[in-house]
């Protein structure tokens, strides 16, 4: 009944601007009439619908745009900027933060041994894991494992102060810096475009 | 810093932009040209590239023209992309002259 007053690029147009609908609206703000320009110049004469595997590869390609963190260069945040270049600087510091800590703490803490030791040690090695991630621009995977290591040490300190060791240990450096420095390089990550933006970031060597 | 390699569809629409900006279906067209027709592109695959090529920094929007009352924007490498693009060649010709090289001792031997 439509096509009777709709020509057939009009009913194409529609359909795809129908699919084109799945997109971010910020995306398809930007691009819509672009991409549905070269969807059209595409499309071979006398198309009326769009064939099924265009129209999954428009919903897959929406998908992944949907699923993709929104870079700095186009939310134009200084504060973006700041934190993905934290979140390249960060475990630098959190390095530091470390061998600063087992120097002052460390060996003291190691004497004692158990529970709590044991969980500090598995918190530090999640220091190790999160470099590599962060180094290689895996922001996400980075992240979680900023958050687990930060979750580890909060939970450490609950430990302490229900075991009264609170003075001993939730209270000294070895738990506090380390679980700040998570948490905030967690925050940063999860929160910024993360490293590969950080990397670039005017002034950031590199 | 990228030590992985680039996937095909990314190395073809950057090489497509190599020699100039181009818009969108102009890079479909250029893809399939070179690669012979082995690699056709669709607008989902595109776009879902380009955004991320543009988030990586490696792409940029060159200029935009209204062609048939549709919108037209070109795409341009950025520094970073050619340097990318680069790299990547360099590695692929190296990794093609081993190939061939093994190949020679292989056809020697028999």
């Amino acid at each position: 009944m439509t096509e009777s007053w709709e020509s057939r690029p009009e009913i194409l147009e529609r359909r795809y601007q129908r699919l084109l609908a799945w997109y971010p609206p910020r995306h398809r703000a930007a691009h819509g009439d672009e991409m549905l320009g070269v969807l059209l110049a595409a499309a071979p004469d006398g198309q009326r619908r769009p064939r099924i595997a265009e129209a999954a590869n428009l919903l897959w390609g929406a998908l992944l745009i949907w699923l993709r963190p929104r870079p700095a260069e186009q939310t134009a945040s200084g504060w973006s900027d700041a934190l993905a270049a934290f979140s390249v600087a960060a475990p630098l510091a959190l390095l530091l933060a470390n061998r600063l800590t087992i120097a002052t703490d460390g060996v003291g803490l190691a004497d004692r041994g158990g529970v709590t030791f044991v969980l500090s040690s598995l918190a530090f090695s999640g220091l190790g894991l999160a470099v590599p991630f962060v180094l290689l621009g895996l922001r996400r995977a980075g992240g979680f494992i900023c958050c687990a290591a930060a979750l580890l040490l909060a939970f450490m300190a609950g430990h302490a102060i229900y075991s009264a060791l609170f003075t001993a240990v939730a209270g000294s450096s070895f738990i506090a810096i380390p679980l700040f420095s998570y948490a905030t390089e967690a925050g940063a990550l999860l929160s910024s475009p993360g490293p590969r933006r950080g990397w670039r970031v005017p002034g950031w060597p590199g | 810093m990228r030590d992985r390699p680039l996937q095909e569809p990314t190395f073809l629409i950057l090489t497509a932009l190599a020699a100039g900006p181009q818009h969108g279906y102009g890079i479909m067209t250029d893809v399939e040209e070179i690669s012979v027709g082995r690699m056709r592109l669709r607008a989902g695959t595109l776009y879902a590239a380009l955004d991320r090529l543009e988030t990586d920094g490696l792409v940029a929007q060159d200029r935009e023209e209204v062609v048939g009352g549709r919108l037209r924007r070109y795409y341009r490498l950025t520094p970073d992309g050619t340097a990318v693009l680069a790299a990547e060649t360099q590695r692929m010709r190296a990794n093609a002259a081993v190939a061939a090289k093994r190949l020679r001792l292989a056809e020697g031997l028999s």
